[in-house]
């Protein structure tokens, strides 16, 4: 693995597609922390950031050490538009996002593209810091991304199990005061579903409040000094706030431009 | 008006892609048979909405797990590419489309949890009441560079002389104009007696002039008449200082030759 500063032990190339797995694993590690965007394989790669329309084998592009590790990667499009930027958490992270970028500028270059832009999660300061000392600047984004579920209570059973066996004593009930004709009104959470002792609480509100609560991180006192939460019985208040707050996405929402379809 | 899904071999389907084609333009025709009708692709699902027969609506949807933050994947759907043929608009189509589309969504994927889609402001508050959509706080930020910019700028600060002297009015304006197209950095400028020089704006009196795109002057159409499509859209905003707003239209002309130079291509 390279030292920070040591700028003779990269390798900067073309990736081939039989990489594309290695590319798709190193994706999936990077933004695993992240909620939004889509699971990469080597054939949603391929797909994605090869065949798209306005891509060509010229804009996927490698680094690596002089011994092959892989140390990330970008795919550029035509028009300049970085598809991806992924760069490995291990290793020079300022000088490998640097020499991508000088290689998607180029490509972009020599395709007649007017601008290149890309998106960064905001916690990747070093990606940041070095896209700034390479003359790029933070820009207004052109998307705005909306997310809806099929069944919010489906994914608040989800995102409960995740949090394991003993944080449930008892489950707890969430009723949908206007579900859609494809969402059921109630669903149980908790890790005793099955339980003959009933729900020790119930939560009501409506499908796009709960939708709130768990994709946006709305809070959930808001919501019920709103009246569009109602808790019962009204002593477990507290109780069904937290575990609201617990089941939670607090993670930040991100996306490539490859994931813009 | 009846919704049904069709798959990527129908008849249908030919409706559907000129439709998309008609609507979106550059990222119609090409893009929908690489989204839609590509072996490799992730499996897609096309719902359409057809009166008297005929296809007047389409929404399409791309099976794809998705990361929930360090709590895993959840198989979801894009959704997309929602188009109603221009004589059947302002009837409820799109919005009967999306909303029945969803139930043959629901039967035809009852594994789907999420549904992502990226829409404008306006479209999206409607989705928010109607499907329960809720617009994510963005936690990236978008980094561009103009990659003709330097070479822009050179040529600004050559032609300066020339602008001091067709408008020998900028040797009494002092301000900053902070410019902002659409996907670029922005670029700060200081007008004063020395011409357009970039520089940051500081202390002084400035505006900001943002644009949603480069292509808001076609040619062969009045510029006025331009702007003031392109302001009443949005697609270009005005704000600041009063006093430099005013100084700046007193030598308008040389404004309008640096932004034409600034979006030359």
């Amino acid at each position: 693995m390279p030292e920070p500063g040591d700028n003779n032990n990269l390798v900067v190339r073309r990736a081939q597609a039989a990489e594309d797995a290695e590319l798709a694993d190193l994706f999936n590690r990077v933004h695993a922390g992240l909620a939004g965007p889509a699971v990469r394989t080597a054939a949603d790669l391929a797909w994605r950031c090869r065949r798209q329309p306005g891509c060509s084998d010229e804009g996927a592009i490698l680094v690596e050490t002089t011994s092959g590790e892989l140390l990330g990667y970008a795919f550029v499009k035509d028009s300049g538009d970085i598809l991806e930027l992924v760069v490995a958490p291990e290793g020079p992270r300022g000088r490998v996002t640097s020499a991508l970028i000088t290689a998607c500028e180029a490509r972009a270059e020599a395709a007649g593209a007017e601008r290149i832009r890309v998106n960064v999660p905001i916690i990747d300061e070093e990606v940041a810091d070095a896209l700034a000392a390479v003359g790029l600047a933070p820009s207004r984004a052109a998307g705005r991304l909306y997310v809806s579920t099929m069944d919010p209570g489906r994914l608040a059973q989800i995102l409960a199990s995740e949090l394991g066996e003993g944080t449930w004593s008892r489950p707890v009930e969430i009723v949908l005061s206007d579900p859609l004709p494809w969402q059921p009104a109630r669903s149980v959470v908790g890790s005793n579903e099955s339980s003959d002792l009933g729900p020790t609480l119930s939560m009501e509100c409506r499908q796009r409040t709960l939708n709130q609560l768990l994709l946006r991180g709305a809070s959930p006192w808001a919501a019920l000094m709103l009246g569009r939460l109602r808790i019962r019985p009204v002593g477990k208040t507290v109780a069904g706030i937290r575990l609201l707050k617990r089941i939670q996405i607090q993670a930040p929402w991100f996306h490539t431009l490859g994931d813009v379809l | 008006m009846t919704v049904r899904k069709i798959e990527p071999s129908y008849r249908e389907t030919k409706a559907v892609a000129a439709m998309v084609d008609n609507t979106f333009g550059y990222y119609g025709g090409p893009y929908w048979g690489w989204k839609y009708d590509d072996a490799g692709g992730p499996p897609g699902l096309i719902v359409v909405a057809e009166v008297d027969g005929e296809v007047v609506g389409c929404n399409h949807y791309l099976a794809m797990d998705y990361h929930l933050g360090g709590r895993g994947s959840v198989p979801g759907l894009a959704a997309g590419d929602l188009v109603v043929a221009p004589d059947h608009r302002r009837r409820h189509v799109g919005s009967d489309l999306s909303l029945e589309g969803r139930n043959v969504v629901a039967e035809s994927w009852p594994e789907a949890i999420l549904v992502a889609m990226f829409t404008w402001r306006s479209l999206g508050v409607h989705y928010e009441k109607l499907l329960g959509y809720t617009r994510v706080v963005p936690g990236y930020r978008e980094w561009s560079k103009r990659l003709t910019w330097d070479h822009k700028v050179e040529q600004l600060a050559a032609a300066n002389e020339h602008l001091i002297t067709k408008f020998p009015r900028l040797a009494g304006v002092d301000h900053g104009i902070r410019f902002e197209l659409k996907g670029s950095p922005p670029l700060e400028l200081r007008v004063d007696a020395d011409g357009f020089r970039p520089e940051e704006i500081g202390e002084v009196p400035s505006f900001e002039l943002r644009m949603g795109g480069a292509d808001l002057f076609p040619a062969g159409r009045s510029r006025w008449r331009s702007a003031v499509a392109a302001a009443a859209s949005g697609r270009l905003r005005l704000r600041g200082s009063p006093r430099a707003m005013q100084q700046a239209l007193s030598v308008a002309g040389a404004y309008v030759e640096v932004v034409r130079l600034l979006l030359r291509r």
